[in-house]
């Protein structure tokens, strides 16, 4: 019987070792990136960058950081952003959320008719109160509330894991520190006012009343006879896509 | 013969080897942040912050940071540098490493 040349046998190892090879390193065990630039981003993580982008511009205004993070994310990435404006507009988002888009393009000068449609002619004040001007929970405790009977104590967005939380809610603690029921709370916005009472909802205990918004409203918070203590509340956008609410804690005043 | 094979098969592997790492490596795209160069984590961070300082949500920033893995607080951290004299990004950084509890590891403020 005749043996195979030996330069055959070598070439088939070497192929078969050449396909082993190329297995293992794509396969098994890829050279792992020292790091990407972010147009590589997936078209969802970009998506949340570009909405970054547009909350960081609204904050600091700074177009020149803006235009060089947008074009970080490749050319496409303007006709992304009036993607997002439009998709916005039929979803009817936070009109905050909404509106930072509409003012990155506009800062941008990107010439889309949707974003001429929309932007803001000069000289007319924004509908929307400025972000920055909504008190934290930490400007609470630097520069309190106007006098009345409840002190607002904490004021923050929350988030449901799966679920939209576009509501408000509100928990009362009354002098004695136990949480208060029956007290009055009116909430307003631009067309309306609705007045309800704390305790009706008995499994949140009996300080609990919560408010569900409507996106594109923006609402005020007015407890018991005082005066409003809370302004510009709407639903926000949490990290998932879902929508936020706002938890708010009042506290009696020691009369 | 088996000299030949076990040659052969030994040139190949290290020849794929070189092929799928160095010459045809993997390409990475649809990446998430935490697959992002050091620089842009820290410009990342940087926007969490600035935004952060303006709408005060702080299950939207800590969603945001979570993107970045577990490179979250050292960009985090490195943005303090990063900011220069951005005063609206370093109140920001500030808020969030306090609330993120970095308070260990933080730069002291500047006055």
């Amino acid at each position: 019987m005749r043996r195979p040349p030996v330069l055959l046998i070598f070439l088939v190892f070497c192929v078969a070792g050449i396909m082993a090879g190329l297995a293992f390193a794509w396969l098994v065990a890829p050279m792992q990136p020292a790091g990407v630039t972010p147009d590589r981003l997936s078209p969802t993580e970009r998506e949340l960058v570009i909405r970054l982008i547009a909350d960081s511009f609204a904050a600091d205004g700074d177009r020149d950081a803006a235009a060089r993070r947008l074009n970080g994310l490749g050319p496409a990435a303007e006709g992304t952003l009036v993607e997002m404006i439009a998709s916005d507009l039929t979803k009817e988002r936070p009109s905050v959320t909404a509106n930072n888009l509409i003012g990155l393009a506009e800062g941008l000068t990107i010439g889309a008719p949707i974003v001429k449609l929309l932007a803001r002619p000069a000289g007319i004040p924004s509908a929307t109160p400025s972000a920055s001007s909504v008190p934290t929970s930490a400007d609470i405790t630097a520069t309190p509330a106007a006098k009345g009977q409840f002190e607002l104590t904490e004021r923050v967005v929350f988030c449901s894991a799966g679920d939209d939380a576009d509501r408000i809610e509100i928990n009362i603690i009354g002098n004695n520190g136990q949480p208060q029921a029956g007290v009055a709370i009116t909430v307003f916005w631009d067309d309306g006012r609705d007045s309800f009472f704390t305790g009706f909802t008995p499994n949140q205990g009996p300080g609990y009343a919560d408010f569900t918004m409507k996106q594109g409203a923006i609402y005020s918070v007015a407890i018991a006879e005082d005066e409003v203590s809370v302004a510009g509340l709407e639903p926000q956008l949490c990290a998932d896509g879902r929508m936020g609410g706002w938890r708010l804690e009042y506290r009696a005043r020691e009369s | 013969m088996r000299w030949a094979a076990i040659l052969g098969l030994v040139i190949g592997i290290g020849l794929g080897l070189l092929a799928g790492w160095v010459i045809w490596p993997v390409e990475y795209v649809d990446v998430t942040p935490d697959l992002l160069t050091a620089d842009a984590q820290i410009d990342y961070a940087l926007m969490v912050a600035t935004a952060y300082e303006a709408d005060g949500n702080l299950e939207l920033a800590r969603g945001r940071l979570a993107r970045l893995g577990d490179s979250a607080s050292v960009a985090l951290l490195n943005a303090f540098t990063a900011a220069e004299d951005n005063q609206i990004a370093l109140s920001g950084l500030q808020k969030l490493a306090a609330e993120l509890e970095l308070h260990a590891t933080m730069p002291t403020p500047m006055e």
